[in-house]
C-alpha cells in the first residue's frame, strides 16, 4: 500500500506548468504581500482552489427522460486565514469568514482567472479582517486551546495516469431503461438520475503548494414512491457510485436490482402496519446495518472542532454541535474501525489528498471499542494536533476531517443462522416469537420526496422501509409503519452478534444534513460493515394519512 | 421541438377517466383545464472578456387548473384570516421530452389527483369560513364559464447561431473588462421558443406559443463612496431580424459604458420633493407600477387589496388627453417588437383591448376568468409563469396622449414648475431600473420606482447635473392628481413583471410625462470600500 501511494506521488519538477495555475501563484504573491489594511492582523496564509470539471445529468421517470444536460463547470474557492495558526479569523461564526468561491466563465483563461481572484480575494480579505474582529471580541481561547490552523509545507502532486473522461453515451438510455423497470408496479413515483463529472480540482497555497486532485464520478440513484392503503407514504433507493461509468455494476444488473427496489416496495405496502411498541432485539442487515454505523459511529469519529458561535442578536450563528468520542468506549469490546481511503480504489471517495492538498491516510479510529483517533483536517483540537488527509467539504467552507472509506472490524462473526437464533432468544425474553429484522432504512437525501425532513438531532436513526418479522420456522413476515424510538449512540454498545459483511455508500452532506441535497449531490462515502444484532431497541408505531391517498388511481402500466 | 406525437390523446384520454372518477366524489368538480408546453431555450453569456455560458435546453411541463364547487363559489374562492395559511403552491410538473406514454400519463394522472385533493380541502375550509367570517365587501362569482374554442396559431420557428454570439459577446465582453471602472459585467443572449396545448372540460383546444429573444448587459462599478452603481439595458424581440445589427450592438455598449463612468462619477441625490420629468421608458414604468398592478381585476375581489381605483369608475382620473389600455393583441409600436404579445391568454380566453382610461374617464381592469360585479367577462388578462395559478395581468399596456407636447416644450414645464416652487432644480428621470408596488392595505399603499438615470434640470441655466442613488416613491392617488402634462414622444419599455402569478413578459408604452410634485427618496447604499488593490486590466488594447 505505501508502494502503491508513493507511485501516485510526483516530484516537485513532475507538477507541470500551466497558466491558471501560474495565475494564482502570482496572484498569492501579490495579495500576501499587498493585501494589508492598517490594523489588521497579517495574512499569513491564503489558498486558492481551481475547479474545472465536465458534467452532465440525465433525469428519467418511468422510462420517460425528463431532462439531459451537459454543462462545463470552472469554479475558484479562497480561503484567507489572518492572524497566525495560534489564533485566526477562522472557526467561528459560520459566514463572512475569509473563505468564499465564485462560478468561473467556462471559457476562463488567464486573464479572466486573474481578474475573479482579486474580486473574490478582495471580498474574503475585508470579511476575514471583519471576522478577526468579531472573534477577538467574543472569544476569548481557553488555555489549552490548540490553535486555528496547523501549516504543513508546500505539498506537490498530481496522477500521471488520470485523463479526464467524457460522460458517456448511456446516461439518458441507462436513466431510461432503469426507470423503466418501475413500470408495471403501482409506484408514485419511479424515478433515476444519472450523473457524471470528471475533471480537476488543483490546490494552491501560500505554502508554496500545487496539487491536482483528480475528480471523477458517476453516480446513478433510482427512487421510488409508493404509498400504503392507509395513506402512508414509503420510499426507498438503490444509489451506484463509481468513480467512471465503466466501474457501475452492468445496466442489467441495475436494472434488475431497480425492479427489486419495486417489488420490495410493493411488498411493504401490501404488508399490515405495526400496531404495537416494538421493544426487543433488532437484527440490521443489508444497507440498514451500513446505516446503523452511518448515522451513529461516523460521528463519533469525525474530529474536527465545533465552530465558536457568533452570538447575535438572533441567535448564535454558526455553531455545530461534535459528537466526538475519543479515548471513549464506542463499539463493543474488540471491534476496530479504519478509515483508509485506498481500500476501494474505484470508488469516488478514494482520494489521494485531501482538499487541503494532504496526502490522505490510512487511519485506526477504534481499537478494541474505544476511540484512538479521529479523522482531521488541518484544523487541530487539543488531543489531535495534526491532520491526517481528511479534510473533506464544500469549495469556500473550511474543510473538516470527515469519513472517506470506512470499515468495521469485528473480532467474531457468526452464521446468519446463529444471529437469528440468538435474536429468537432475546425475542422470547420479551414475550415474542419473532425477532425484528430490518434490511434499509429510510434515505435522507429523497425524504424531501414527501416534505419532509431528516431532524438527526431529535432522532439520529430515520425509519425503517424494509422490515420482517423473522419466526423461529424461518418464514418471514413484512412489517411497516414504525420509527425509532430513544436511540442513543450507546446502541452500538449493545451489539449482541455480527454476521456477514455488507458495504454500502452514501453522498455525505459537506454541511448541513442529507435531505438537503439533490438526487446525486454530496460527497461520496464508503463504508463496509457487518450485519449486526442489537439487544434491545425500540420501534413505535406511525400510523397513514387517509386523507392522503388517492382519489384518481395511477396507471400502472406493464 | 413540438409537443409529443401522443400529448393529446394521452390528455384528452387522461382527463375524461378522472373526470368519471371525480363524478363519483362527494365535492364536485365544475372546470378542468390542461396545459402543456413545450420549451426550447438557449442562453450565452460572457463574463470576465471570455464566454461564461452556452448552452440549450429543453423541458416540457404541465399545468392543471381544477375548480371544485361550482362557478359561483369555488375553491379558488381566497381564503381569509388563518385558513389563507392554506399553501396554494404547486410543485412544477416535468413531462418526459420523449414520447414515452406511460410516463406521460403517470405524470397526468398524478397531477390530476393532486389538484382535486388540494382543491377539494380548499373548497371545504372556504364554506367553513363564510359561515363564520364577515360578508366580502365585493360579491361575484369565481369563475367565468365560457363557450369552447378552438384554435390554432402558428409559432414561428427560431434558431440561433450560438458560435457567433459567443465570439462576439466575449469580445464584447473583452472590451468592457478594459474599463477601469468596471468591476463585474454580464452580456447575456438568451431566448427560446415554447409551444403550449391547452385543453379543458368545456371542449377548448388552443394551440399556440412564442418566441423569444434577449440581448441584454449588466454592467456594474463600485463609486468611491461604496455604491454599487449598476447599468442594464436590453433589447426583447421575437426573432433575431429585430436585434440590432453589430455595429449597433457595439455602439450600445459603449454607449452603457459611458453611463457607468458618468453615474460612478455622479454624487448622489437628495430627499427632494418638487417637479418630476419622466421620460418615456420611465414613464412607462411608472404606468405599470403605479396604475397597471392597481386594475389587474382579481385585486377588486381580495379583500387584503387596497382596490385603489375600486370606486373610480366612471370618474376622471388623469388629465383629458391621456388615454390607457392593454393590448396584447399589438404587435409592434413604431419598430420596436413589443413583449407583451399574445393570441389567447393562459385561460384560453382570445386576447383583447382592455379600455381602462379614455378621455381621463376609467372604464374598468383587466380581466380574467374571475369576474367582477360590473365586469363579468374576460378581456384575455388571465396570465401565468407556468406552475402558477393564472391572474389578471397585463399585457402591453399603452398611455398615449392626445395633442401631446414636444419634448422641448415639456422641459421648460419642468423648470417653470421648480421656479414656481421657488426649488433651485426639477428632476428628469431618463431611464428606470424596473420597481416594485405594493397594493395591499395592512403596508402603505405605495411604490417605489427604481430611478437609474436621474438629472438635476436648474432654473438658472446650469448644465443638467447627473445623480444617482434616490428613487422615485409615492402614493398612486397623489402621483396620478399632479399629473399636468404629456409628451409627444412615446417610448417602449420591455421586459419581465413579477407577481403572484410568476414571470410574464410585458411592455409598456408611455410618453413623457409632468408631474407637478412627486417624492424621491435615498436608495440603499453599497457599504463595502472600493477594491483595495488596483484591477488587474489583462487585456489592453491590440493585445
Amino acid at each position: 500500500m505505501i508502494a502503491l501511494t508513493l507511485a501516485t506521488w510526483a516530484y516537485a519538477a513532475d507538477v507541470p506548468s500551466d497558466p491558471q495555475v501560474d495565475t494564482l501563484v502570482s496572484a498569492i504573491t501579490r495579495y500576501k504581500a499587498e493585501l494589508a489594511l492598517p490594523g489588521a492582523p497579517p495574512l499569513y496564509h491564503l489558498r486558492y482552489h481551481l475547479v474545472s470539471l465536465e458534467q452532465a445529468e440525465a433525469e428519467a421517470s418511468f422510462g420517460g427522460l425528463l431532462r439531459i444536460s451537459a454543462d462545463p463547470y470552472r469554479a475558484l474557492g479562497v480561503e484567507v486565514r489572518l492572524g497566525s495558526p495560534a489564533f485566526d479569523n477562522t472557526g467561528f461564526g459560520g459566514w463572512e469568514n475569509g473563505f468564499g468561491y465564485t462560478g468561473l466563465p467556462v471559457g476562463v483563461d488567464a486573464n479572466a482567472l486573474k481578474l475573479d481572484a482579486w474580486k473574490l480575494t478582495d471580498r474574503a480579505y475585508k470579511e476575514a479582517v471583519e471576522q478577526f474582529s468579531r472573534k477577538s471580541a467574543q472569544f476569548d481561547p481557553p488555555e489549552n486551546y490548540p490553535g486555528d490552523y496547523t501549516l504543513s509545507g508546500p505539498q506537490l502532486y498530481l496522477d500521471p495516469a488520470f485523463v479526464p473522461q467524457t460522460a458517456p453515451d448511456r446516461l439518458s438510455t441507462d436513466a431510461q431503461t432503469l426507470s423503466a423497470a418501475f413500470v408495471g408496479f403501482p409506484l408514485e413515483v419511479g424515478s433515476v438520475v444519472m450523473g457524471h463529472e470528471s475533471g480537476w480540482h488543483w490546490i494552491i497555497d501560500s505554502e508554496g503548494t500545487k496539487v491536482q486532485r483528480p475528480m471523477r464520478e458517476c453516480t446513478v440513484r433510482a427512487i421510488a414512491r409508493i404509498r400504503t392503503q392507509d395513506g402512508a407514504v414509503i420510499s426507498d433507493q438503490r444509489l451506484w457510485t463509481a468513480q467512471t461509468a465503466q466501474d457501475l455494476p452492468a445496466t442489467a444488473e441495475m436494472v434488475e436490482q431497480t425492479a427489486q427496489l419495486a417489488r420490495e416496495l410493493t411488498a411493504v405496502s401490501d404488508a399490515a402496519p405495526i400496531s404495537e411498541e416494538y421493544v426487543g432485539p433488532v437484527i440490521f442487515e443489508d444497507q440498514a446495518a451500513v446505516d446503523l454505523f452511518r448515522y451513529l459511529l461516523v460521528p463519533q469519529l469525525e474530529g474536527t472542532p465545533a465552530e465558536v458561535p457568533f452570538e447575535s442578536w438572533f441567535g448564535d450563528l454558526g455553531e455545530r454541535s461534535s459528537s466526538v468520542r475519543m479515548g471513549r468506549r464506542v463499539l463493543p469490546l474488540g471491534w476496530a474501525a479504519v478509515d483508509d481511503p485506498h481500500q476501494r480504489p474505484s470508488h469516488p471517495s478514494s482520494n489521494a489528498v485531501d482538499i487541503e492538498g494532504t496526502p490522505t491516510e490510512s487511519v485506526v479510529l477504534v481499537k478494541d471499542g474505544i476511540v484512538r483517533d479521529l479523522l482531521m483536517s488541518r484544523v487541530p483540537r487539543p488531543d489531535r494536533k495534526t491532520t491526517n488527509g481528511h479534510g473533506r467539504g464544500a469549495i469556500g467552507q473550511r474543510a473538516s476531517g470527515r469519513v472517506d472509506q470506512l470499515r468495521v472490524d469485528t473480532p467474531k462473526t457468526s452464521t446468519e443462522a446463529k444471529i437469528y437464533k440468538q435474536g429468537l432468544k432475546l425475542a422470547a425474553s420479551y414475550g415474542r416469537d419473532y425477532v425484528l429484522v430490518i434490511r434499509r432504512l429510510q434515505e435522507p437525501a429523497i425524504l424531501n420526496l414527501e416534505g419532509g425532513n431528516f431532524d438527526g438531532d431529535a432522532n439520529p436513526l430515520p425509519p425503517p422501509v424494509f422490515m420482517v418479522r423473522r419466526y423461529g420456522d424461518g418464514h418471514e413476515e413484512v412489517v411497516r409503519g414504525a420509527s425509532f424510538s430513544g436511540v442513543h449512540r450507546w446502541v452500538l454498545k449493545d451489539i449482541v452478534a455480527a454476521g456477514r459483511r455488507v458495504e454500502g455508500s452514501y453522498m455525505a452532506a459537506a454541511q448541513g444534513s442529507a435531505d438537503s441535497l439533490g438526487p446525486i449531490e454530496g460527497m461520496p462515502t464508503w463504508i463496509s460493515v457487518p450485519e449486526v444484532l442489537i439487544g434491545e431497541m425500540e420501534l413505535v408505531p406511525v400510523p397513514g394519512d387517509p386523507s392522503e391517498l388517492p382519489i384518481v388511481p395511477l396507471p400502472v402500466g406493464h | 421541438m413540438a409537443h409529443a406525437a401522443n400529448l393529446e390523446s394521452v390528455l384528452s384520454s387522461e382527463l375524461e377517466r378522472a373526470t368519471s372518477v371525480f363524478a363519483l366524489q362527494p365535492e364536485p368538480v365544475h372546470y378542468v383545464a390542461l396545459e402543456a408546453e413545450d420549451r426550447w431555450e438557449f442562453s450565452v453569456r460572457a463574463s470576465d472578456g471570455v464566454l461564461a455560458q452556452s448552452r440549450e435546453s429543453h423541458q416540457r411541463t404541465l399545468d392543471v387548473d381544477l375548480r371544485v364547487g361550482t362557478p359561483e363559489l369555488d375553491s379558488t374562492h381566497p381564503l381569509r384570516g388563518f385558513s389563507s395559511l392554506e399553501s396554494d403552491n404547486r410543485d412544477l410538473v416535468f413531462l418526459p421530452i420523449d414520447d414515452a406514454e406511460f410516463a406521460l400519463r403517470h405524470a397526468v394522472a398524478r397531477e390530476l389527483d393532486r389538484a382535486y385533493r388540494s382543491e377539494a380541502e380548499k373548497i371545504v375550509m372556504i364554506r367553513g369560513e363564510r359561515s363564520v367570517k364577515a360578508d366580502e365587501e365585493v360579491l361575484a362569482p369565481d369563475f367565468e364559464a365560457r363557450p369552447p374554442i378552438q384554435a390554432r396559431v402558428e409559432v414561428p420557428e427560431l434558431s440561433v447561431d450560438r458560435k457567433h454570439w459567443e465570439v462576439l459577446l466575449s469580445e464584447l465582453s473583452a472590451q468592457v473588462e478594459r474599463s477601469e471602472v468596471v468591476f463585474e459585467s454580464n452580456l447575456s443572449l438568451t431566448g427560446g421558443r415554447s409551444q403550449t396545448l391547452f385543453l379543458d372540460s368545456a371542449g377548448t383546444r388552443i394551440e399556440q406559443g412564442r418566441t423569444s429573444v434577449r440581448l441584454s448587459a449588466s454592467l456594474q462599478a463600485i463609486a468611491d463612496d461604496g455604491d454599487v452603481v449598476e447599468v442594464f439595458d436590453a433589447f426583447d424581440a421575437h426573432s433575431f431580424e429585430s436585434i440590432p445589427d453589430e455595429p449597433a450592438i457595439r455602439a450600445w455598449i459603449v454607449k452603457l459604458l459611458d453611463r457607468l463612468e458618468a453615474l460612478r462619477k455622479a454624487p448622489r441625490g437628495s430627499p427632494y420633493s418638487g417637479p418630476v420629468l419622466l421620460t418615456g421608458r420611465a414613464s412607462a414604468v411608472l404606468f405599470h407600477e403605479v396604475f397597471g398592478h392597481r386594475v389587474e381585476g382579481h385585486r377588486q375581489k381580495r379583500e387584503t387589496e387596497g382596490r385603489t381605483f375600486g370606486e373610480y369608475i366612471g370618474q376622471s382620473l388623469l388629465p383629458s388627453n391621456l388615454d390607457v389600455y392593454d393590448d396584447p393583441t399589438v404587435q409592434k409600436w413604431g419598430s420596436v417588437e413589443l413583449n407583451g404579445t399574445y393570441a389567447y391568454d393562459d385561460e384560453g380566453v382570445p386576447a383583447q383591448r382592455a379600455v381602462l382610461v379614455e378621455d381621463s374617464i376609467f372604464r374598468g381592469f383587466l380581466m380574467s376568468r374571475s369576474p367582477l360585479p360590473d365586469f363579468p367577462h374576460s378581456n384575455g388578462h388571465g396570465r401565468r409563469q407556468t406552475g402558477a395559478p393564472a391572474l389578471a395581468r397585463m399585457g402591453n399596456t399603452i398611455v398615449e396622449a392626445k395633442e401631446g407636447l414636444p419634448r422641448a416644450k415639456m422641459r421648460a414645464m419642468l423648470v417653470s414648475e421648480a421656479k414656481k416652487q421657488g426649488l433651485p432644480y426639477g428632476i428628469l428621470v431618463e431611464d428606470i431600473e424596473g420597481g416594485f408596488t405594493l397594493t395591499g392595505r395592512v403596508e402603505p399603499n405605495s411604490f417605489n420606482v427604481r430611478a437609474n438615470t436621474t438629472w438635476k434640470v436648474f432654473v438658472d441655466g446650469r448644465p443638467d447635473e447627473l445623480i444617482r442613488g434616490i428613487d422615485l416613491v409615492g402614493t398612486p392617488l397623489v402621483a396620478f392628481n399632479q399629473l399636468i402634462a404629456a409628451g409627444d414622444d412615446p417610448e417602449v419599455f420591455n421586459g419581465y413583471c413579477g407577481a403572484e402569478s410568476g414571470w410574464v413578459p410585458v411592455s409598456g408604452v408611455a410618453p413623457s410625462v409632468l408631474f407637478r410634485r412627486l417624492e424621491f427618496q435615498l436608495k440603499e447604499k453599497g457599504q463595502e470600500r472600493p477594491p483595495l488593490l488596483s484591477k488587474p486590466i489583462t487585456r489592453l488594447e491590440g493585445t
